[in-house]
């Protein structure tokens, strides 16, 4: 293998796009924990090596996972000559930049730390979760719950004894490349060829890629031993309405069972207001007693309002709600086998699932905030009044007339204009739309707001409708909808 | 200038048997490939031919017995035998985000021997656009690709795993001409394993049968076309006899007038001895590939 | 020039032995006088599309009965056959069809007498 073929898999722009992203998230949860004093010590000898180790690490990988590699003259060695030299380049780069920003740390540790950092993805066998965990995650798993419990000590370990430091990460880094690139653990590699790096699944750059893969995953997932799904409850499926849009329901979703459907529901529609409203304050030291005051108090129709509890409940919250909603329906809109039906029927059925899974969706997460609100109150000690509610339900009234235009942009088929209609429609749109009902709430509320919004809701569903009939009246159906799956929606 | 190939065979097995799980994939199957030869590895759904391929190429190690392949056991190859093998998989994985060009200069850059020629030649008989991504070709490109990732290093052993099935007419005759090629040049020995026995009758000169993971045959094509015979029987006294006990006879249709049997003897004197002896004069007629196969596995069942 | 020769390979007859019989019958009907050279195997196996190793078996078996001979160590000529040689040969390709013919004059109960004058008939007239 020459320079140029290592270069060709390791695709250096791909390869920056997700280490920049990766960077991104990282200061991100920084952010979100508050992780200050020793965040330039986290970064540049833990996060950074283990990351940019397993980003170099995955075109190798994925390379072996591949037939047609298990008859490549000296792949083996060849492969891990390249890794190597990549690994040691990024060690002495990222050594060179934490010897010169941290200063608390001796830079012989630091240096041990980086080699066995970056060495440490290789032991990842890449197997399934369901299998035997791999020991790369074991290793990770451990090291994280040994760092989150002994911060200080692993820092003061560091500066104590920097050279066993760097002895040890020498020994793990040569046992890692030793193990990992035995010919044992690479022969069988060849045999999992759904094992897709990180380079290979940018999203907007490599959608053929994550159509592809989420494809092999859908098939592979069908054969395995299947769980139990629901079962088919009509004998006989006459040419009535409601029957066809069982059979379409049951061939998208009948895969998994009601219960389990039914449970994932519940946690999601009950626990996410929760979740997101907890992670607003992760940093922050307050009691369980006093956040959900704060949250009750957000929900008065007059009280003096907290802006973090604000935004999260009743902004963040129902919009992450009709996102969730406007996918459910995104999913059910894409056929999952060909029917023997007419066109309009087609366009029927599957417009009725969306609408019915998106109110579904809708309903669920009403019922978990209105939950957590009383939860909130009881917790907080405050007593309840119904008044508590009222942004929320102004919050989600507004949902199902942006769902209904939300689905009708998916249907429309010019691409260009589907493209300015998603750009109007956008996050920000969705977000301002929310803030209005919520700062007017009680108007909302009131049985004038209840009617426009009624209207608007029916005005959208029809428009929806037209577009949707449509688009299936004259629609490619051996790929229908294509470029929704180009996002790996809808393709299992 | 073919010469009587002398040198050792390229592909042993010895007594190997491999299970998945509780199925026997293979069972006790020892032979000794012929070198510079055409192989065409028959065999239905399921009997074994895709294992054998793949443990003869190393990718799976035989859960008893030894497989050695070009001088060395299959588990051990190394760079110096991989140089010299070639392997087209059926339903081979590959980087599918490539296109094909970048998959062809990838492997190219670990083999020392890549016959660029060969490879510009190979692209254009069998159409393949080398533009294109290997995620979007359909499965009969996917083929070609396959091919041509086995091929273009000249292999002195060369494995195909049905490589042919989803190609046209018209490129599968440019791919078996293009086979012959690799024989007549490089006198490299092929095993071609393929369902459409019309095109593996064009070109191969020995036949390894499989059936359910044993080996019913390995013999030179000629004395396989050379024994079986279709024979018609016309009685010359009174009625046909209803069964013929000799043990060469595979398959008996007929009524008293007439009757149409299979058979499969290298016996020159058997027709002369048969029709003495049964009274009848038979019309013989040889069969071909299409025709022999089923009897290659009903004639193993007949046999205690 | 090479032989023009026409290999079915799929009527079962092994390909060697039909390029044996077709050498054998254009020597026979003067296409292939005594003298003319045989392209090498390499040459008639890539003009035939066929494996070298069946020409190589039919050039090896036809110098074993003595129809080819080696000169100059690689080319491979017709060889000069005594008269009686010939004569067998000629009659071989003729005894092979009539042993068919034969056989269908037994099954339609045709008498010998009635088959010999059809046979002259037809020799007489020449029409294809």
């Amino acid at each position: 293998m020459n320079a140029r073929a290592y270069f060709t898999i390791l695709r250096p722009v791909h390869s920056i796009v997700i280490t920049l992203f990766g960077f991104c998230v990282w200061a991100w949860l920084n952010s979100l924990f508050h992780v200050s004093q020793e965040a330039l010590f986290y970064t540049l000898a833990i996060f950074s090596p283990v990351f940019l180790g397993s980003v170099l690490l995955g075109p190798i990988h994925e390379v072996m996972h591949r037939s047609f590699s298990a008859v490549l003259p000296g792949a083996r060695l060849t492969l891990l000559k390249w890794h190597l030299g990549a690994v040691s380049l990024t060690a002495l780069l990222l050594s060179v930049a934490s010897v010169r920003l941290v200063r608390t740390i001796p830079a012989v540790a630091l240096i041990g730390l980086i080699i066995a950092g970056l060495a440490l993805p290789v032991l990842n066998n890449r197997k399934r979760w369901k299998q035997l965990p791999s020991s790369f995650f074991t290793f990770l798993l451990f090291g994280v719950i040994l760092a989150a419990s002994a911060r200080t000590s692993v820092v003061i370990f560091c500066q104590q004894s920097p050279w066993i430091v760097l002895l040890m990460g020498i020994g793990c880094a040569c046992s890692c490349f030793r193990i990992g690139f035995l010919r044992r653990n690479v022969q069988e590699r060849w045999r999992e060829p759904n094992f897709f790096c990180f380079q290979s699944m940018v999203p907007l750059l490599c959608s053929d890629m994550i159509l592809h893969a989420a494809s092999q995953q859908a098939q592979l997932a069908q054969k395995q031993t299947p769980m139990e799904g629901t079962a088919w409850s009509v004998c006989a499926v006459s040419s009535s309405l409601r029957d066809w849009i069982a059979v379409v329901y049951h061939a998208r979703f009948g895969r998994i069972s009601r219960f389990r459907h039914l449970i994932q529901l519940s946690l999601s529609g009950l626990g996410m207001m929760p979740f997101i409203v907890g992670i607003s304050y992760l940093g922050s030291k307050l009691s369980l007693p006093e956040l959900c005051r704060l949250l009750v108090e957000a929900g008065k129709p007059r009280g003096s309002a907290d802006h973090q509890a604000l935004f999260s409940a009743f902004m963040l919250f129902p919009v992450f709600a009709s996102s969730s909603a406007l996918l459910a329906a995104t999913r059910a809109i894409v056929p999952a086998a060909n029917f023997p039906i007419a066109r309009p029927r087609l366009a029927a059925c599957m417009f009725i699932n969306a609408g019915l899974l998106s109110a579904l969706v809708l309903a669920a997460y009403l019922l978990g905030a209105v939950v957590t609100m009383v939860a909130a109150s009881s917790i907080a000690g405050v007593p309840f009044e119904p008044g508590m509610l009222q942004k929320s339900v102004a919050s989600f009234l507004i949902l199902p007339p942006l769902i209904a235009t939300g689905l009708g942009i998916v249907f429309m088929r010019n691409a260009g204009l589907r493209f300015i209609a998603s750009a109007i429609f956008s996050l920000g749109t969705l977000f301002a739309t929310v803030a209005i009902a919520v700062r007017f709430a009680p108007w909302v509320t009131s049985p004038h707001g209840l009617l426009v919004c009624a209207a608007a809701t029916v005005i959208a569903a029809w428009l929806s409708w037209r577009a949707a009939r449509n688009y299936y009246g004259t629609c490619d159906l051996t790929c229908p909808i294509a470029w929704i799956k180009k996002l790996g929606i809808g393709v299992a | 200038m073919i010469s009587p190939n002398t040198s050792a065979s390229p592909l042993v097995l010895s007594d190997v048997t491999h299970r998945f799980g509780e199925h026997a994939a293979l069972h006790d199957i020892s032979l000794e490939i012929p070198a510079g030869r055409i192989i065409g590895l028959l065999g239905r759904n399921g009997a074994g031919k895709t294992t054998l391929l793949n443990i003869s190429a190393g990718l799976l190690l035989p859960s008893a017995g030894t497989c050695r392949t070009l001088d060395i056991p299959s588990g051990q190859l190394d760079t110096p035998q991989l140089t010299r093998l070639g392997l087209v998989q059926q339903e081979g994985r590959y980087l599918e985000w490539m296109t094909v060009r970048q998959q062809l200069d990838f492997n190219a850059s670990f083999y020392p021997r890549w016959d660029r020629d060969l490879e510009k030649r190979l692209v254009e008989a069998l159409e393949v656009d080398p533009k294109r991504k290997i995620v979007q070709l359909s499965p009969g490109d996917r083929q070609k690709v396959g091919i041509l990732l086995g091929v273009c290093h000249r292999p002195s052993l060369l494995l195909l795993d049905e490589p042919i099935s989803a190609l046209d007419p018209i490129v599968r005759k440019r791919m078996l001409d293009f086979l012959l090629e690799l024989l007549r040049d490089d006198g490299c020995t092929v095993v071609i394993s393929s369902h459409i026995l019309n095109d593996v009758e064009k070109i191969v000169d020995w036949i390894v049968a499989l059936d359910s993971g044993e080996l019913v045959e390995n013999t030179p094509f000629d004395s396989l076309q050379e024994s079986f015979a279709e024979w018609t029987l016309t009685s010359t006294n009174g009625a046909l006899p209803e069964t013929f006990a000799e043990p060469f006879v595979i398959t008996h249709q007929g009524d008293a007038r007439q009757a149409l049997l299979h058979v499969r003897t290298t016996d020159s004197e058997a027709v002369t001895r048969f029709a003495a002896s049964h009274h009848v004069e038979i019309r013989s007629r040889p069969l071909n590939l299409d025709e022999m196969f089923p009897l290659l596995t009903s004639q193993r069942k007949k046999q205690p | 020039m090479p032989p023009l020769l026409t290999i079915d390979l799929h009527n079962g007859v092994p390909a060697y032995r039909q390029i044996m019989d077709q050498i054998k019958l254009q020597i026979a009907t003067g296409v292939l006088p005594a003298g003319t050279e045989l392209p090498s195997t390499r040459a008639l196996s890539a003009t035939l599309a066929l494996n070298p190793m069946t020409i190589s078996k039919a050039y090896g078996l036809l110098e074993h009965d003595g129809v080819l001979e080696r000169r100059r160590g690689q080319t491979l000529i017709v060889r000069e056959r005594p008269a009686d040689a010939q004569l067998t040969a000629r009659l071989d390709p003729l005894r092979q069809q009539l042993t068919t013919a034969a056989y269908l004059a037994r099954q339609l109960n045709v008498s010998p007498a009635q088959a010999v004058k059809l046979f002259r008939e037809l020799l007489d007239s020449k029409i294809p």
